[in-house]
């Protein structure tokens, strides 16, 4: 279990976090992230910091220390709770959204099957794991 | 008849805006009620110099009981400046989304002289506009002025009950020194169009848009401004003013050249400039302000950094030193 879940989270890690930093990164070289939409900002955020979070317990699994177990399901639960947060948000956000952010919108959009993704298999790690741990 | 009712709230527009850096006035001289529908503007501003590219959406909301919809309507703009301005028409193109202006001038070049305290720099016509700058150092001679400037064209002169505190008002409006003021006579169709747009160049240490005037227009207005500035504009500056900000954006200055070549010209050495889109739309008396902005430093400029990079912060680093925490203590 341990070896899957390294894995998993590796994966996850770098699903979440090589768009969210690239994206970043090409905002960032454009001068734009100060007038980043406050709602654009936010999500980007969490969705590198699950992903710096799902790398971070791999790494204290690489160096052999008993809280990266316990780091890596509280990561999956992240994984979990800033996907909802992106999608109930979309939901909230969209009647509010104007033309003029079309381009940011669409972007942030492209998250969404990432995410999904992410979070079915987070989804299945947390269920597997509650399941091993009640047996 | 009506044009009497007309010709004294026009003369308070123009005398109302004695503290205001600029005031634009609508003010219809014949009998038709102007109904302001949407005011365009394309702002470049350098810190010293600004370009102001103008154009109106007019509908004339006809109050005569036979509307005659070939009678041609002609409207004075009034703009006063504290410097001379440069006045040339400006390109419909850097208006991308709006239809080109198609509008003939139906009456001749009137021609001014010096009338006492009240100089005419310069008249000349533009499309549909006639533009005459006028230097007054007295309100008496610029209220006289403007009487006549009616007259001529066969417009009943106003009754204004209150004629000194007008002269009393545009003479304060003198003293503060805003000796010029721009006189454009526009004619307007009978249908909602756009007035051709033209482009005033003048010194200016601020970016200023004239809004108060509007207020005095029935019904409700709205207005799409487009701001080009070396730095960017706090946004406080702009919400205070009933303003949303659209979007902003840094722009190559090449894509700036090719709206209009003088706006491009303002930002020499500058690669880049920031372009704001900011927008109005409500009712044209709530207007009690100009757009008298400043580049400078808001807050709200680092709130992005803090939503993208704080998530991150607060999720290594209590990890991090929980870490070292139990490793120096062997756990």
């Amino acid at each position: 279990m341990g070896e899957v879940l390294d894995k998993i989270l590796a994966l996850l890690g770098l699903i979440y976090l090589v768009p969210a930093v690239t994206l970043s990164v090409v905002i960032g070289l454009r001068g734009e992230i100060q007038v980043l939409p406050a709602y654009f900002a936010t999500i980007m955020g969490l969705y590198v910091s699950s992903g710096v979070l799902c790398i971070l317990s791999i790494l204290l699994k690489y160096f052999k220390s008993p809280r990266a177990r316990p780091l890596g399901i509280i990561s999956l639960y992240y994984v979990v709770a800033v996907f909802l947060i992106h999608v109930s948000s979309l939901f909230a956000y969209a009647p509010y959204h104007s033309l003029v952010d079309y381009e940011m919108f669409t972007l942030l959009f492209l998250f969404t099957p990432i995410g999904l993704l992410n979070t079915l298999i987070a989804i299945a790690i947390i269920i597997y794991v509650s399941v091993r741990s009640r047996t | 008849m009506r044009l009497r009712k007309y010709l004294p709230i026009m003369l308070v527009l123009l005398l109302y805006s004695s503290v205001a850096l600029a005031d634009r006035c609508i003010i219809p001289i014949l009998p038709i009620k102007v109904r302001e529908e949407m005011q365009v503007a394309i702002i470049g501003w350098n810190g010293e110099t600004e370009v102001m590219i103008l154009s109106t959406v007019v509908s004339p909301a006809i109050i005569t009981q036979k509307p005659d919809i070939f009678k041609k309507v002609e409207l004075v703009e009034v703009l006063p400046l504290k410097t001379i301005p440069s006045v040339e028409a400006a390109s419909i193109k850097a208006f991308y989304v709006f239809e080109k202006l198609m509008m003939k001038s139906y009456y001749p070049f009137g021609t001014f002289t010096l009338r006492g305290g009240v100089e005419v720099i310069y008249s000349k016509r533009i499309g549909p506009h006639t533009i005459t700058l006028l230097e007054a150092d007295s309100g008496e001679d610029l209220y006289d002025w403007i009487v006549n400037y009616c007259r001529s064209r066969s417009i009943d002169p106003p009754k204004v009950a209150n004629v000194s505190e007008y002269i009393s008002v545009l003479n304060d409006y003198i003293d503060d020194g805003y000796q010029y003021f721009a006189i454009d006579v526009v004619e307007i169709g009978v249908f909602s169009t756009y007035i051709m747009p033209l482009k005033y160049k003048f010194a200016s240490d601020c970016i200023y848009y004239p809004l108060r005037v509007s207020k005095t227009l029935s019904g409700e207005t709205q207005i799409r401004l487009f701001i080009v500035t070396k730095d960017r504009i706090p946004p406080e500056q702009i919400e205070s003013l009933g303003f949303k900000i659209l979007n902003e954006k840094l722009i190559s200055i090449d894509k700036i050249a090719e709206a209009d070549k003088d706006l491009a010209n303002l930002f020499k050495g500058c690669n880049k400039v920031w372009a704001t889109l900011i927008y109005y739309e409500g009712p044209a008396d709530k207007l009690d302000r100009d757009l008298i902005l400043r580049p400078g430093f808001s807050l709200r400029f680092i709130v992005p950094y803090i939503l993208l990079f704080s998530p991150t912060l607060a999720v290594v680093l209590p990890i991090l030193a929980l870490e070292i925490y139990f490793r120096r203590k062997g756990a």
